[in-house]
């Protein structure tokens, strides 16, 4: 627009070297809208362009001489505002000031500019006249404003993506930066023709983070090539923050860099996700290496892929010397039949899904463990070929608790029944007795009636009642005793014992002689000395080891009896002659209502022994029997000072 | 007069019922235990047999199981004087054809009365 005011100007100027006429028919045909009046608004020249612009319809040639209000005020209706334009004309030539491209609004939505020169003089010093130059500039315009709107619309669409943004120039300043980038408008139209390193220096932080960028930078400048790495951050709430960022070269048409696109993506929740998965596999790595079991993989031809550290334990090869290995060189042969069986159902019967069996085998110890094994079929990740997991368990504690278990089972189921026969042999024991006393009773009493009761009658009856209540008076005592040991109640009271008269008392008083006569004496070995114990104990348990030694040696020579004062500890030997106790029943001698297979018709509760036993231990002292079965027994008790 | 053997192991129950027994004009056989008493059916076909049921050897059972084995016994009452008196054993009696079970104490009216029951005197 200036080179076409400048040719007006010299138009002017040059008039009289071009002839009017042709000057006026060049003028008329450019093809700008051009208006010259004089300073009393008479057109002196108007374009063919401009009468067309403006829907004149009198041909431009005719309107020489014409008023140029009148003229302009016939084209009003063409703009949106009417009365503004006209008074905006009649001011303008009012101000007389040069104006270029002023915009005008038309009605149908078109928009014309126009340029405005006031024409002086010869001699610059008076206004001539007045020169206006329209053009329709609807289509730039539009133009114009798409670029703007694709502007924003882009800068939107940047703004409002969930990854940092940046357009850098080629060394590296910013031209751009969305709002993920940096946060507030002021920053961000700060940071335009900044870098990464006035950046830092506003944040008072390090250059490290510019510094490597700038490495990935040069890296993308130079090779063309789109450059990706990962940064982490620490955000205001603590947490770690990753971004995947690029630099991507925009390469021109000369296969120069233009500019260069840096964008980051957030990868927290993928870094952490896979941090939780390398912590999960990691957890389950831990979990089959510290697993009570051995873990194993074999693939579809038996070969080890994978064992856990106790498959070392158990079948004496390190990892590195199983794995590729096929699986039956691990195992004994008569075992891996049957194993190898099973592998091959696993593998091939779909209707299955575990298989579980139990083989023994030898441990580095040479102990032999017992294992329950189990066989899983599953399809590696990868290639999806058909693995089969195999897991060993040793369960030999498990199966050495469940026999100690059926023991203990065993033992109560046979305690329960000597309990059984414990209660009918006591009522056994008590009912005769009572028996006895009554019967004896009632026949005194039928004898009363029938007045034939003698006083001789009446003692044998009373004698007979007499005995059978100290019968059953011993056999409480000896209850009431268990009862106390069974729970523990029986105190010991120890006081100094002179056992050579101790011993002799109870002997004379007992033994001295027995039932049927016979008379016990005893043998005495070693330096005497008086014993520390409790003499309700020792009476019991000599008086029992005595009792048994004469009751069941009826008809047979007296028993001996030996007491003994060694160094350390004293004895006291008792042998009968008697009908002994056989082998097998030896071991279970004092053991609560257990009496010998061959005791018939001699009496006795089967508690005696579970008596002394307890009192010997107490005393911590042992009991020893040796016995032969119709020849006799030996007993012998020992007690530490 | 009735015949009733009395197989018992204590000595002085023994002695007492034979003595109620002949003093209620019976005749009484004894034995000390089973192998004995089945000794003694040997020889005597008693009117009635009065049996322990607890004693060493041949018990109580045994000799039951012996008397309902001889066509020439198994007719004869068997009445069972016994300590035991749990129901198991009272039962396992009866299922074997016992006569009566009496259990230990007994009074002489007892025992009299279950002895009646079955035999007539003469």
């Amino acid at each position: 627009m200036k080179d076409l005011n400048y040719n007006i100007e010299n138009k002017i100027k040059t008039e009289e070297i071009i002839p009017a006429d042709k000057l006026q028919f060049i003028l008329k045909n450019i093809d700008a809208a051009v208006l010259l009046e004089s300073i009393d608004h008479k057109i002196e020249f108007i374009s063919n362009a401009f009468c067309k612009l403006f829907n004149i319809i009198i041909p431009a040639e005719e309107l020489t001489g014409f008023d140029s209000i009148e003229t302009t005020k016939s084209t009003t209706y063409l703009f949106l505002e009417p009365d503004n334009f006209l008074e905006r004309l009649i001011e303008v030539k009012d101000i007389s000031v040069p104006i270029l491209k002023e915009e005008l609004l038309l009605a149908d939505g078109r928009i014309f500019e126009f340029d405005y020169k006031p024409l002086y003089n010869n001699n610059d010093t008076f206004i001539v006249g007045h020169l206006w130059i329209f053009r329709d500039v609807t289509v730039y315009k539009k133009l114009e404003n798409n670029q703007q709107l694709q502007q924003v619309f882009y800068q939107k669409v940047l703004n409002n993506i969930p990854a940092d943004i940046a357009i850098f120039n080629k060394e590296q300043k910013y031209i751009f930066a969305n709002k993920a980038g940096f946060e507030g408008d002021i920053v961000r139209e700060w940071i335009v023709g900044k870098d990464d390193f006035d950046y830092s220096l506003s944040k008072n932080k390090g250059f490290e983070r510019a510094l490597s960028r700038r490495n990935y930078f040069e890296q993308a400048l130079n090779t063309h090539q789109i450059v990706q790495f990962e940064e982490k951050d620490i955000n205001e709430r603590g947490q770690e923050i990753s971004s995947l960022r690029h630099y991507y070269p925009y390469i021109s048409k000369g296969k120069e860099v233009e500019f260069v696109v840096g964008y980051g993506v957030n990868i927290s929740k993928i870094r952490q996700n896979e941090n939780l998965l390398i912590r999960s596999i990691e957890t389950y790595q831990n979990l089959i290496h510290n697993l009570d079991e051995v873990v194993f993989i074999v693939d579809k031809n038996n070969v080890l892929q994978y064992v856990n550290p106790l498959w070392e334990k158990v079948f004496k090869k390190s990892y590195y010397e199983s794995v590729g290995n096929s699986i039956n060189t691990f195992f004994p042969e008569e075992v891996f039949e049957s194993i190898e069986k099973d592998l091959e159902q696993i593998k091939t019967d779909l209707s299955v899904d575990k298989i579980k069996s139990e083989i023994r085998l030898e441990n580095q110890e040479g102990e032999i463990k017992v294992y329950n094994y189990y066989f899983s079929r599953f399809y590696g990740a990868l290639k999806e070929e058909l693995m089969v997991s195999g897991y060993v368990v040793d369960i030999t504690d498990q199966i050495n608790a469940r026999e100690e278990l059926l023991k203990v089972l065993q033992k109560e189921r046979v305690l329960s029944n000597m309990k059984t026969v414990f209660v009918n042999m006591v009522s056994h024991e008590l009912r005769t007795p009572l028996a006895i006393i009554q019967s004896s009773a009632e026949i005194m009493e039928l004898l009363c009636q029938q007045e034939t009761l003698s006083k001789e009658t009446i003692g044998d009856y009373t004698l007979k009642i007499v005995d059978e209540v100290k019968s059953l008076k011993v056999l409480m005592d000896e209850l009431l005793l268990v009862s106390r040991i069974e729970t523990d109640k029986h105190q010991f009271n120890a006081t100094e014992i002179d056992m050579i008269t101790f011993i002799n008392d109870i002997i004379n008083l007992q033994y001295n002689p027995w039932k049927d006569g016979r008379r016990l004496s005893m043998e005495v070995r070693g330096i005497t000395r008086n014993i520390l114990g409790d003499k309700f104990m020792l009476k019991h348990i000599i008086s029992n080891i005595l009792d048994n030694a004469f009751k069941y040696s009826q008809g047979e020579q007296v028993p001996m009896v030996r007491l003994f004062f060694g160094q350390d500890h004293w004895s006291l030997v008792c042998r009968d002659f008697g009908i002994g106790i056989h082998e097998n029943e030896l071991n279970s001698l004092g053991t609560s209502f257990k009496r010998g297979s061959n005791v018939e018709f001699i009496p006795g509760t089967g508690l005696g022994l579970v008596v002394v036993n307890y009192f010997v231990e107490k005393h911590k002292g042992t009991v020893q029997y040796q016995s032969s079965l119709g020849k006799g027994t030996f007993v012998r008790i020992s007690f530490p000072y | 007069m009735p015949v009733i053997l009395v197989i018992e192991d204590e000595l002085f129950l023994r002695q007492n019922i034979k003595t109620i027994l002949e003093l209620k004009g019976y005749i009484c056989h004894l034995a000390s235990h089973g192998a004995e008493g089945i000794d003694v059916l040997n020889n005597i076909i008693p009117d009635l047999i009065l049996c322990d049921v607890m004693m060493p050897g041949v018990d109580g059972f045994g000799v039951l199981e012996f008397v309902k084995s001889k066509e020439s016994l198994k007719e004869i009452p068997f009445i069972f004087l016994t300590a035991r008196a749990d129901t198991q054993d009272r039962d396992k009696a009866f299922e074997m054809k016992a006569t009566d079970y009496i259990t230990k104490p007994f009074s002489i009216a007892e025992l009299i009365g279950s002895i009646e029951k079955v035999i007539q005197k003469q």
